[in-house]
């Protein structure tokens, strides 16, 4: 199934703009091909040095009236994504501006051949908070903030670091569980945004340019215990993005194991039959480099192996 | 010139009621081609008969004409989708080929459903049904209608559109993996149930179906005959290419472009599609503008064009202001509210006239809050700005309505199927019984349309007019009566108020000379039966641009 990312957030919060980082050429996408769906311009765009232009299609995601979406229109694209003879490894969806990105998520959740990675939101740090006292964007800006797994606060260039204080504790206060990032230009890394490569063997152990962010690997050979590995990870820090890899599972040692953890939303799916290699788990977690403690995170991991 | 020598028809009449001020009851009106040359007796139209050849017609000695009714806002596209399916609804619907009894009850419903089952010859034919309603026909899932088959495709569609219900062999008709639906947060598999944007998941393998062309038409011309047996000689498609434009104009052509079709169809298509972005002035006018190329004789886009501020009403996302709702829920923006002054401001100053979508009031604020801007920086007069639907609205909204001279075009229906379950679940008492507040209207001089929003409302425009003048709901409660119209207000909010909310009220929507002779012909009169009864009242049928058109149970 192909991954789907949701980038979520008000009008002007700098969806586009990190979007267009990660379809720039100098973008490290870990090798993967990306389409994006772009909802608020009506148009799909895909990532053009990967797959061929597909000019002329165009979305337009009706909100809030349900007799209107017998027209699918976002279903549309992404089946004629999906059936392009070479389907890209990842989907990035562009909400519109007031949209719920948690209603847009559920094509992740249910869509055939599709899985939810994650929902993004993009909150614009200068004005996030007047924004959500709007007496008519309010209550729709409180609701795309709720519903993030990593929230964003983007536009840090423009932000004292009294002001970054300010809107970050706020914004803490709005979604006490997520996950948040600081940006500017919301630049930030594939791997943070979109997580690890979907083939499921972790890839990713550089953080190049981004000294903010930080890769912190894993594996062992012995078994987990299933509860205990859920109990270990309801305890992690907000300062893990993200996580993926391969568990070996004392109760299914047959078979891989297929953690995903972005921000808040993590799953455990099974997956194929452990190859000749053998079994053992092997996870990359991705985290803020000042706040990760590599041998923490190392010592709770193992304290759910058998 | 030949025109002028085409005959005249005087049609004489129980009684001509005109909706014109300055003579509102005649006794006959005399019509030639497409024109009514005069409206009033026989004696006072003598100089024209005496000048010209005519005929004395008497078909309508013992009926009552009216100027054709029109709905300007309905959604012919909507109703190609809907009408094919079988009606199972709580209240009784009036269609031209059935009559819809009202089903209430768990058993009832089921008892229905099964002997639509039985009905259908061909054992292979899904079997769509439309109007369930949990507060009147209980809960049904995948096992209760696999007790009503087992081999048919069955599905239920709530009333609302917002859940359907399928059978064992839906889903194997479908085509459709279990798996995917068992993960859907929004489909319950073990039900047989889609819900909210589980529906997306369900529409995905319909489509194909129920917007296949063929089917498409066969709706499309049930709703011509809907139109016809509602009395309408004008409707408006309120939202034009809601689901792909080339594809509904062709068959919009194909179907009512027809000589036989009794009525026209102004086409107001949507001033901007998505959910924001940027917005390209230049290239939304010349694509608006560029529609007109396509007219024909009974289809037409004019300066009109529809915006979207808050989410549909009976899918309960209306945006509403303070204290919102008693179940917490939010509303939604169909657009952003930047986004929708920028669209407004574009078609404002090309001088379009603009409708806007509008059912909560808060979404009325915006569009208010927008008006009142564009006013400011570009003063125009005559500029027909309409709130669409008008469902929750605050007095004060009115009359700043009245300030900036807005208009209203109402979904009064509202307040007859909703009220009750606002009453009781979404609003309270109070703001539910003065949804759709057309008293306060009419107080102001707001110039008032009545609209069904077809098929969020029956296409019977007596009916609108009898909610107006009565607003009794479904559970017979008076809900709001400082609210209500008098009988001639409703019945202008049918007719010549309705054209004007159109445009078109220099050619339609009253008996005068001049106009085109487009009538509604009833079997009573409404001013004698007074409101309570407008709905029962018979229709004959139509004349439409000077030819009569009965209805089929006429003819």
């Amino acid at each position: 199934m192909i991954p789907v990312t949701v980038i979520g957030g008000y009008l002007g919060a700098g969806k586009t703009t990190l979007i267009n980082g990660l379809l720039s050429a100098e973008a490290d996408t870990l090798g993967r091909r990306l389409a994006v769906l772009v909802n608020d311009f009506g148009a799909i765009n895909i990532d053009a040095k990967l797959i061929t232009a597909h000019d002329g299609d165009t979305i337009s995601l009706a909100n809030g009236c349900v007799c209107c979406t017998i027209a699918d229109a976002l279903g549309d694209a992404l089946d004629k994504v999906l059936a392009m003879p070479a389907p890209p490894d990842h989907i990035v969806i562009e909400a519109s501006g007031v949209a719920n990105p948690a209603k847009i998520a559920m094509y992740g959740q249910g869509w055939p051949g599709l899985s939810l990675d994650a929902i993004v939101v993009v909150a614009d740090g200068e004005t996030v908070q007047g924004r959500a006292d709007d007496k008519f964007v309010g209550a729709t800006v409180r609701q795309q903030l709720a519903a993030a797994d990593l929230l964003i606060m983007n536009k840090m260039d423009l932000l004292s670091d009294t002001q970054a204080r300010a809107a970050h504790a706020w914004l803490e206060q709005q979604a006490p569980e997520c996950r948040i990032l600081a940006a500017r230009f919301g630049e930030l890394p594939a791997a943070v945004l979109l997580g690890q490569h979907a083939a499921g063997q972790p890839q990713y152990t550089d953080t190049g340019a981004h000294d903010d962010y930080c890769a912190v690997p894993f594996k062992t050979a012995r078994p987990m215990d299933r509860t205990r590995l859920k109990a270990q990870i309801a305890t992690w820090p907000r300062s893990v993005l993200r996580a993926k890899g391969l568990v070996y599972l004392h109760d299914d040692p047959s078979h891989a194991y297929i953690l995903q953890l972005a921000g808040n939303r993590h799953s455990l799916e099974k997956g194929p039959a452990w190859d000749q290699a053998g079994p053992g788990t092997q996870l990359i977690l991705i985290g803020a480099a000042q706040a990760i403690d590599p041998t923490w995170l190392e010592q709770s991991l193992l304290s759910a192996c058998v | 010139m030949a025109r002028n020598m085409e005959q005249i028809t005087v049609y004489p009449a129980r009684v001509v009621r005109t909706m014109e001020p300055a003579l509102p009851v005649a006794e006959a009106v005399a019509v030639r081609g497409s024109q009514i040359v005069e409206v009033g007796s026989l004696e006072t139209m003598q100089p024209w008969l005496a000048a010209h050849p005519h005929k004395i017609d008497d078909r309508f000695r013992d009926h009552v004409i009216m100027p054709g009714f029109i709905d300007p806002h309905l959604h012919p596209s909507m109703a190609a989708v809907l009408l094919p399916m079988h009606f199972i609804t709580a209240l009784e619907w009036h269609l031209p080929w059935q009559e819809v009894p009202a089903t209430r009850g768990h058993n009832e419903f089921l008892d229905r459903l099964k002997a639509i089952d039985l009905e259908i010859a061909d054992p292979e034919e899904p079997l769509f049904s439309w109007g369930h309603h949990p507060i009147w026909h209980g809960e049904v899932d995948r096992q209760t209608l696999n007790g009503i088959s087992t081999t048919r495709p069955i599905v239920v569609w709530h009333r609302g559109f917002h859940v359907l219900v399928v059978n064992d062999a839906a889903v194997a008709w479908m085509g459709m993996d279990e798996a995917d639906g068992e993960r859907h947060p929004q489909v319950n598999m073990a039900e047989g149930r889609f819900f909210e944007t589980g529906l997306s998941l369900a529409y995905r393998y319909f489509n194909p179906y129920i917007l296949a062309p063929d089917r498409f038409e066969g709706g499309l011309n049930r709703l011509r005959e809907v139109v016809h047996h509602g009395g309408h000689t004008t409707i408006g498609d309120m939202a034009a290419g809601m689901f792909d434009l080339n594809m509904e104009w062709d068959a919009l052509v194909k179907v009512l472009e027809r000589d036989d079709t009794p009525f026209r169809v102004q086409m107001i298509p949507p001033g901007f599609r998505s959910g924001g972005g940027a917005v390209d002035g230049d290239r939304l006018i010349e694509r608006t503008v560029g529609l007109r190329q396509r007219n024909t004789h009974r289809l037409r886009f004019y300066d009109h064009v529809k915006l979207f501020a808050d989410g549909g009403f009976y899918a309960g996302l209306m945006q509403l202001g303070p204290p919102g709702a008693i179940d917490g829920e939010a509303g939604e923006w169909m657009t952003p509210p930047e986004t929708f002054e920028q669209v407004a401001r574009v078609y404002w100053n090309e001088g379009f006239k603009i409708h806007v979508h509008c059912t909560g009031d808060l979404g009325v604020e915006l569009a208010l809050d927008t008006l009142e801007k564009l006013q400011w920086e570009r003063p125009r007069f005559n500029h027909r700005f309409t709130i669409e639907h008008f469902g929750v609205s605050t007095p004060e909204q009115v009359r700043r309505m009245a300030d900036l001279g807005a208009l209203a075009s109402v979904n009064i229906y509202y307040v007859h199927e909703l009220g009750d379950a606002f009453w009781r679940h979404k609003l309270g008492h109070e703001r539910a019984s003065q949804m759709s507040r057309l008293g306060t209207l009419a107080r102001h001089n707001v110039t008032t349309a009545l609209h069904t929003d077809f098929t969020m409302a029956p296409a019977l425009p007596l009916n609108s007019a009898w909610v107006a003048a009565t607003r009794i709901s479904e559970a017979g409660h008076v809900m709001g009566p400082e609210e209500r119209l008098t009988l001639d207000q409703a019945l202008r909010a049918i007719t010549i108020d309705a054209a004007y909310i159109l445009g078109l009220e220099h050619e339609i929507g009253s008996i005068r000379a001049g106009k085109t002779a487009d009538f509604t012909i009833l079997g009573q009169d409404p001013y004698e039966v007074g409101a309570e009864n407008l709905r029962e009242i018979p229709i004959w049928g139509t004349v439409f641009e000077g030819r009569p058109f009965p209805t089929k149970l006429e003819g």
